[in-house]
């Protein structure tokens, strides 16, 4: 009996050091990577450095022959696209959670919620699809129109399909929040005689700022961890450039561009991929403990 | 339109004798106060707008993706065929030259096509594929040699995509086909030799260069393989790291450090998870590359956290006094949470997994990165086979500029997304079939 | 100023009225969704009198009371028919402005519920968003006043600026009344006010009341009988959403007529 015990224990005991083992994995064997890319290129160019092209040319004659990795153009990149894209969620994404929360009636709100999390479901795939097939004509003509010349793969495309596909996250978390403040604050607002907006505006949104900043924080994690959408939407080439009507490269972007189809493993181009890995998991980290550390202060503020 | 959305409380009440009222806020309207009180309606109206404004621009967008897709989409699931008068003649299938028998069965129809030029862009109606059906044919009916016979052969996919949107003029968006091709298969359709058939290579096909013959199956096998491997190793490894750390673990900072940890893994970019897969699995394992072996493996970290915690929280809703009442009864701690704790929670946990599998199903980065981008023709045989997945299967079609993919990439994508709503009916159905209110 | 001009402007208009009736309902039903929560409820309420609502839980004294300030508004699937008149005007009548309705029927409620912000702002947010003030000087001493009516200023005149979360249960409360008294409203509406606090801070809160009656009309819910006959004028008594009598207080407690009152004062339910 008692052996059966320890051996069920044992056994629960060893999956999770072996889950353990591969969460530390994952952060070990992206950071030696990134090491060995630090040994050859040095952390200041890598961060500070304005030029990005990581493609090691095949004779020595050839321009560029040792490649160049300075990651602000892909930082920059990553940066614009993912500002566009909380342009579009983070507005939408909080009124649409406002409405549903404060005015919208109880049905309607029971099958509009689930069905706009049905967005947040589908795959980014398909996202990158109607950025490609629809959202990058479109915006193309709609410039025409307005005489702008928009590339046609754009920051403006890719932030704003990416920012469709945020907004519900951002919609479901600030709803929760929203719906979390005590129905008796709201009541004792209303009970005064303030309007359902003064009431949204002065008392629940003071109340649950901490929660919607959080969830806007998880939807930049989101975003910038993003891949499928900006591979097929936004472009290769780093320019260095803050204007959304051009093409700009995200780091996923170039992760992805340095790593698929390549055999070879052991060149500075791939390491260079670990390097902007290991930037972008340090980034979301932050991002969501920062997120994590906010609401549990709310939490405890509230009970 | 507001009513339809919003909450109304109904009033019904007898009017009473007209005569102004200090709350009627109409009869005020001249006084400075209540111009404040119009500012505040006024600003009371524009914010709940905004609100209604956003909500239906959120559904507009799953509207238009929907429309978009299935108006693209749903013409691939038939594809058209013509019917040739071919003749099987002797020589020809001796020497196995069964292309040719096409193109004289085409030039039987249109006897004016004489130009080497005009020759081409006939026999460009008629797929690529339609000799190796020929074959395939004479190979079960060795007696039709020597005969003639009238037979339904696929178009290509320009010549279907021109019947099918029926654009009788010389279209800009179609560059494959020109004014001859239109006028023959006009021609062809008065004569009755056109016609929509169910697109069955859509279904029992692979990847081709050919978009009339790509088709889906490889890359659901190759889908099915991946999520396989995922389930196999992430739902035991998730579940019992679950229960160890909700059940057993002591509570100190070793435990707590694990659980960030977790939590911390579920937040992870996928693509970082893709770079893992690359470095240890391929590059120090050696594992096959491209094979859904891999990519089940790295979907599998993936979805472990996810696991760990939907787990974690189905354990935590079953009440202290369950278990309280198992022990009493003199049942050890592993007894109490496997025949007891862990059996009430099951629902929860299936509930999270089908969350899971949903989840990695339509994971595509990571997967890219392990070089599941492989053109994968056939169905892999087994998981250590190179092979593709479903989502995949729709970036590289997104990618294909031939006009003829972008309704199979549509259609692939309306598959994918009907197992999306499967798998996500499944867990609902779990939930409201199974669980257990306390 | 504004206090006392509504006040003669309602006064004017309140001519073929009996003076001292401020509110009346008349045939009050409310239904939540199918279920009928109260039935055909008839009840004055004097003028600068206090009205206790008494009766088991569940009977509609909240509902009630909800109605008298419209706040059943919010509530999802609630319906009422009959009707409300304050000073003679059915305030269910289309037209009727909830806001203003509001600012002079206030609410207290039964858990203290200040907001998350300073005991200043607290008290202000009423006069702010009403523009009952037009300088920081006279809203100050809008503040101040309310405060000091509630008994509440020599105990918080040093922190203004802390949070009114950070104040006692009892102290809450009075914060709260003291915010509902700040919009300069004509009736009070107090739903259990004391129920959540300890019974020196149900002295001091009882205490109040009784000097506010002096200004305001006031209606109470409360389950403690004592309390009941201490601070009202009249009293009203619910079962199973109907009034089963109302009138003196006094006369309810000494000498009810019926005897399902008789029970419930002297404990055999509730
Ligand atoms: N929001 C609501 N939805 C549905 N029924 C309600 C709601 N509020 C109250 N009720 C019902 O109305 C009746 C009266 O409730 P209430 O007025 O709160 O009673 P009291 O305040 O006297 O305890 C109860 O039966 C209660 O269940
Ligand atoms: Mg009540």
């Amino acid at each position: 009996m008692a052996k059966y015990e320890k051996l069920i224990r044992a056994t629960l005991l060893s999956c999770t050091m072996l889950s353990v083992m591969i969460t530390v994995m994952v952060v070990a064997s992206v950071f030696s990577e990134t090491m060995r890319f630090f040994s050859n290129v040095s952390v200041f160019n890598f961060f500070f450095g304005t030029e990005w092209s990581p493609q090691t040319a095949i004779r020595p004659d050839q321009a560029g022959g040792s490649g160049t990795f300075g990651a602000v153009p892909v930082f920059l990149g990553t940066f614009l696209v993912t500002l566009i894209a909380m342009a579009v969620a983070a507005p939408l994404g909080l009124f649409s959670a406002i409405y549903l929360s404060v005015y919208a009636s109880p049905r309607f709100r029971l099958w509009a919620k689930p069905v706009l999390e049905i967005l947040a479901g589908v795959p980014s795939v398909v996202y990158g699809y109607f950025a490609v097939i629809t959202m990058a004509p479109m915006l193309r003509e709609f410039g025409e129109t307005i005489g702008l010349s928009i590339a046609s793969e754009s920051a403006l495309t890719a932030g704003t399909v990416m920012g469709i596909m945020i907004t519900p996250y951002v919609m479901s978390i600030s709803e929760d929040v929203i719906s979390a403040v005590p129905k008796s604050l709201s009541m004792g607002s209303l009970a005064i005689g303030a309007t359902e907006s003064e009431t949204v505006k002065k008392v629940i949104l003071p109340a649950a700022l901490p929660g919607i900043v959080s969830a806007l924080l998880l939807g930049v994690s989101r975003g910038v961890g993003e891949t499928m959408v900006v591979v097929m939407a936004a472009g290769m080439a780093a320019n260095l450039t803050i204007n959304p009507l051009e093409s700009v490269t995200t780091a996923t972007v170039q992760i992805m561009t340095l790593l698929v189809g390549d055999h070879e493993f052991d060149s500075d181009k791939t390491r260079a991929a670990f390097a902007l890995g290991f930037s972008l998991f340090i980034m979301t980290l932050i991002l969501n403990i920062v997120a994590l550390i906010i609401v549990k202060k709310y939490r405890e503020r509230y009970d | 339109m507001i009513k339809l959305f919003e909450r109304r409380t109904r009033i019904t009440v007898q009017r009473i004798k007209k005569k102004k009222s200090p709350f009627i806020y109409k009869s005020y309207s001249k006084k400075p106060k209540h111009t404040w009180l119009k500012k505040r309606k006024a600003a009371e109206r524009r914010f709940r707008n905004a609100g209604l404004i956003s909500i239906l621009i959120a559904f507009l967008f799953l509207v238009s993706l929907v429309c978009n897709i299935v108006s693209s989409g749903y013409s691939a699931f038939t594809g058209t065929q013509i019917k040739l008068p071919i003749t099987f003649q002797t020589e020809l299938v001796e020497k196995g030259a069964y292309r040719k028998i096409v193109q004289n069965a085409l030039l039987d129809l249109f006897q004016d096509v004489e130009t080497r030029k005009e020759k081409r862009s006939l026999f460009m109606l008629i797929s690529r594929n339609a000799p190796y059906e020929l074959k395939s044919l004479i190979k079960q009916k060795p007696d039709l040699i020597g005969t003639k016979i009238d037979l339904w052969l696929p178009a290509a996919s320009a010549t279907s995509i021109f019947y099918k949107q029926r654009l009788l003029e010389e279209s800009k968006r179609i560059g494959k086909i020109n004014g001859d091709q239109a006028k023959w298969v006009t021609t062809l359709a008065q004569s009755q030799r056109t016609r929509l058939k169910f697109n069955m290579p859509f279904f029992k096909n692979g990847d081709s260069r050919e978009a009339e013959q790509a088709g889906i199956l490889a890359s659901t096998i190759g889908s099915f393989f991946t999520i396989l491997v995922c389930v196999l190793l992430a739902f035991p490894l998730g579940v019992a790291t679950a229960i160890y750390l909700e059940e057993f673990a002591p509570r100190n900072w070793v435990t707590s450090i694990i659980e960030i940890n977790i939590n911390n893994l579920a937040a992870v970019p996928s693509i970082i998870f893709g770079l893992l897969g690359l470095s240890i699995y391929l590059n120090f394992f050696g594992m096959p590359r491209s094979s859904s072996l891999v990519g089940g493996l790295v979907l599998a970290l993936l979805i472990l956290p996810v696991i760990v915690i939907s787990t974690r929280n189905a354990l935590h809703s079953v009440p202290q006094s369950i278990r309280d009442a198992a022990a009493a009864l003199g049942a050890t701690p592993t007894q109490v949470v496997f025949h007891h704790t862990l059996i009430y929670a099951l629902p929860g946990v299936m509930t999270g997994v089908i969350l899971g599998i949903a989840r990695a199903f339509g994971e595509t980065a990571p997967l890219l990165m392990i070089g599941m981008v492989a053109f994968i023709a056939d169905a892999p045989q087994t998981i250590t086979d190179p092979a593709t997945t479903l989502p995949i299967q729709v970036f590289l079609w997104t990618n294909n500029p031939e006009l003829g993919f972008v309704e199979k990439t549509a259609a692939a994508i309306m598959v994918l997304l009907g197992f999306m709503i499967l798998i996500n009916l499944c867990a609902v159905y779990v939930r409201k079939r199974f669980e257990i209110k306390w | 100023m504004s206090a006392k001009q509504t006040a003669i402007e309602s006064s004017n208009m309140e001519n073929n009225q009996p003076l001292d009736i401020r509110m009346k309902t008349r045939d009050l039903s409310v239904f939540y969704d199918d279920k009928q929560a109260l039935f055909d409820v008839n009840l004055d309420i004097y003028k600068n009198r206090v009205t206790a609502l008494i009766g088991p839980s569940g009977c509609g004294k909240s509902t009630f009371m909800r109605c008298l300030n419209r706040m059943n508004d919010y509530v999802d699937g609630c319906r009422i028919t009959g009707k409300v008149r304050l000073d003679g005007f059915n305030i269910y009548k289309d037209n009727v402005d909830t806001i203003l309705l509001r600012q002079k029927v206030g609410m207290v409620f039964q858990k203290p519920n200040p907001f998350p912000k300073s005991i200043f702002e607290n008290v202000a947010y009423g006069p702010k968003i009403h523009k009952l003030t037009s300088s920081k000087d006279e809203l100050e001493e809008l503040v101040m006043k309310s405060l000091k009516r509630v008994g509440l200023w020599d105990e918080v005149s040093d922190r203004l600026s802390s949070p009114g979360t950070s104040l006692s249960g009892g102290q809450q409360q009075r914060l709260c009344i003291a915010r509902a008294i700040a919009t300069e409203p004509e009736v009070v509406l107090m739903d259990e006010p004391c129920s959540a606090l300890d019974p020196i801070a149900t002295a001091r809160i009882e205490e109040l009341i009784a000097e506010l009656e002096q200004q305001y009309t006031i209606v109470i819910i409360t389950h403690s009988m004592q309390q009941a006959e201490r601070v009202s004028d009249y009293t009203a008594f619910f079962h199973l959403g109907k009034i089963i009598e109302s009138g003196d207080t006094s006369k309810i407690f000494n000498d009810p007529e019926h005897q399902k009152t008789k029970d419930y004062i002297g404990g055999k339910f509730g």
